[in-house]
């Protein structure tokens, strides 16, 4: 079901522009993640605005107030929460769902691009059931030369004057983006825990995404970069970025009148 | 500080999200490094040889037991999946997806040589001739070593990887390529003799059948090529990707394809029969004798379809995927599995029945 709906559709339109552009896979990579991000706009202008109305009420007096008046009464705390959700005309699962929507198409966007660059035969074999019958075999193989890289192959940078060390360029590419991405693009949360967790997600998302682009396929790392910086630069167009956040620590944002 | 945290909606959908994105990263996108293949298989009188994972294994072929391992203890990126090549001298050539070429005795699994200057894994078995193994490599260089002390004779580049060991017919090597191309090299030199385009990767080891070759493509196809000169004789279509070349037997060639379609043709190209449909893809040249054709499946089935009248079909439910080629030895068909609880099978050529399983522990 997820490949006939996702991956299927996701690697051959991979492949198709991967042809249309002169069988750069590279190329193909970052148009595709920006076509996908582009398609998938709507849901997360939703999603943001969604999370803004929610981020005003929890950071209203009346919040608040009814979060000290009823500090106890776990029952009677969310009836008062509730009804404040219906007043104000916020539904707290529509920030969810449109998030829920993207997240079979974030793993289909790298699934399709790891799938894709097959370089052994049991993953040829499983790009042979993948292929529409209008695509052109003769695609195969792909060619995963971009740039230094080979898609196909965790990424090292080898510089004449440093030889036999390797420089993961493209991990450390990733690990800032993802930092930028998570600091630049993550509201400040009104209450304390959510800090917390808005900061911890500052660390360990650059370390897990940088340990990925380590160890596998440079193809994957690739994606993630453009990912994140496209991120980057759609909430910046929205003028949502808080370039502020950048160095500041996560603190709850303050309760407005 | 509120009295009672309430983290917002977004934050609380990240965390299980990362969870999921990394279980999911790790299920599927450490492909490209983690070595992914299937047993490769060989046969001398007495022993089978199966490469698979982290060592290669001698079995006893009268009792199913090993004989020898190596390495004894498994290694770091020390993977194996190239069908080992049998040498005059005694010795197993095989190779590794760490890019290095192993020259192993045949009699005690002692390591003999290694070459360590390919650029790419080892993914096909090597081809030996009386004073050469030609080793294919995924950088795209056949290696052509000296069996005695495993120093490079001469190299031949292409332009892309290569999967499978060349067809050897004396003083010439025929090697397909991810390239699409399909090269006759002169084995005393290493010097090309000609080369076709086939406008389609080619991933097996191409049939010599007299004077032609018959190689299977991507391109849902089956060509035959004039060994002399490269000039193609026939194509016959197919209706998926053709992984495996043809087995050939009394003038017939017995292939499979991607989607299970089961084709007979003869050396000029004609059906004899109709593509008949097996439970499976096919992707290993299949194993021929006077009275059968055996076909393995990635569906884990042992097809045995009769060629002579005398002969009676059967199928065996192995499991796991079968997409290594099996081996005809004596009465007995060797057959490898990817993932199941046997890593080699025994079959009675006759009835299909099984006479001894080997375990999968090679990998652990």
């Amino acid at each position: 079901m997820f490949d006939t709906l996702i991956i299927n559709p996701f690697v051959n339109s991979l492949l198709l522009i991967y042809d249309f552009l002169g069988n750069n896979f590279g190329i193909a990579i970052i148009v595709f993640t920006a076509l996908v991000r582009i398609v998938t706009l709507p849901l997360t202008l939703q999603q943001q605005r969604s999370s803004q109305k929610m981020q005003g009420l929890q950071q209203s007096k009346r919040w608040q107030d009814i979060q000290k008046k009823y500090k106890g009464e776990k029952q009677k705390l969310q009836e008062e929460q509730l009804k404040l959700w219906r007043e104000m005309g916020v539904n707290p699962l529509s920030g969810c769902l449109p998030l829920l929507i993207q997240l079979p198409i974030i793993i289909g966007l790298y699934q399709a691009i790891i799938r894709t660059m097959a370089a052994t035969p049991v993953q040829m074999l499983d790009l042979a059931k993948h292929f529409y019958s209008f695509v052109p075999s003769s695609l195969i193989p792909l060619n995963s030369q971009f740039l230094w890289m080979d898609l196909g192959q965790p990424e090292r940078l080898f510089l004449p004057f440093l030889p036999g060390v390797g420089i993961p360029v493209l991990t450390i590419l990733v690990a800032i983006t993802t930092w930028l991405q998570t600091k630049l693009t993550t509201p400040p949360s009104p209450d304390g825990q959510g800090a917390q967790m808005a900061a911890m997600m500052s660390i360990y998302m650059p370390l897990l995404l940088a340990y990925f682009a380590y160890s596998y396929a440079s193809g994957l790392a690739l994606y993630f970069v453009v990912s994140n910086v496209l991120a980057i630069v759609q909430y910046a167009a929205m003028g949502k970025v808080n370039w502020r956040e950048l160095f500041a620590a996560r603190k709850p944002a303050k309760p407005k009148a | 500080m509120p009295a009672y945290a309430h983290p917002s909606t977004r934050t609380l959908l990240l965390i299980p999200a990362i969870a999921a994105f990394a279980v999911l990263l790790s299920a599927c996108g450490g492909s490209a490094v983690v070595p992914s293949g299937w047993p490769g298989i060989s046969s001398d009188e007495n022993t089978a040889y199966v490469a698979f994972n982290a060592a290669v294994v001698a079995v006893d072929l009268s009792s199913g037991l090993e004989r020898w391992r190596y390495p004894t203890q498994p290694e770091k990126n020390l993977f194996f999946y190239a069908p080992p090549a049998l040498t005059g001298n005694g010795l197993l050539i095989v190779g590794s997806y760490n890019n290095k070429v192993y020259a192993l005795d045949r009699e005690s699994g002692a390591q003999v040589w290694t070459f360590e200057q390919a650029k790419g894994r080892i993914i096909g078995g090597a081809a030996a001739t009386e004073d050469l193994a030609l080793v294919p490599s995924a950088d795209g260089v056949l290696y052509a070593l000296d069996l005695k002390t495993g120093n490079p004779a001469w190299q031949f580049r292409t332009q892309d990887a290569l999967w499978a060991a060349p067809a050897v017919d004396g003083e010439r090597a025929y090697l397909g390529s991810l390239d699409h191309f399909i090269y006759a090299i002169d084995l005393s030199s290493g010097r090309q003799l000609w080369k076709t385009d086939l406008g389609q990767a080619v991933v097996d080891t191409p049939t010599l059948a007299g004077e032609i070759i018959l190689v299977g493509t991507f391109g849902k196809e089956l060509v035959a090529i004039h060994s002399a000169d490269g000039t193609v004789v026939w194509r016959q279509p197919t209706e998926a990707w053709v992984w495996g070349s043809p087995a050939v037997q009394e003038g017939l060639a017995y292939f499979g394809d991607l989607e299970g379609n089961l084709y007979i043709l003869n050396l000029d190209g004609e059906s004899v029969d109709g593509s008949l449909p097996l439970g499976g893809p096919v992707t290993a040249t299949p194993a021929v004798t006077q009275d059968r054709v055996f076909f393995v499946t990635r569906e884990g089935t042992v097809y045995a379809r009769p060629i002579s009248s005398a002969a009676s079909p059967w199928q065996q439910p192995l499991g796991g995927q079968l997409l290594s080629e099996p081996l005809v030895h004596g009465d007995t068909l060797l057959v490898a599995a990817l993932g199941t609880d046997t890593l080699l099978t025994a079959l009675n050529l006759e009835s299909g029945a099984t006479r001894w399983t080997f375990p999968p522990d090679a990998g652990k």
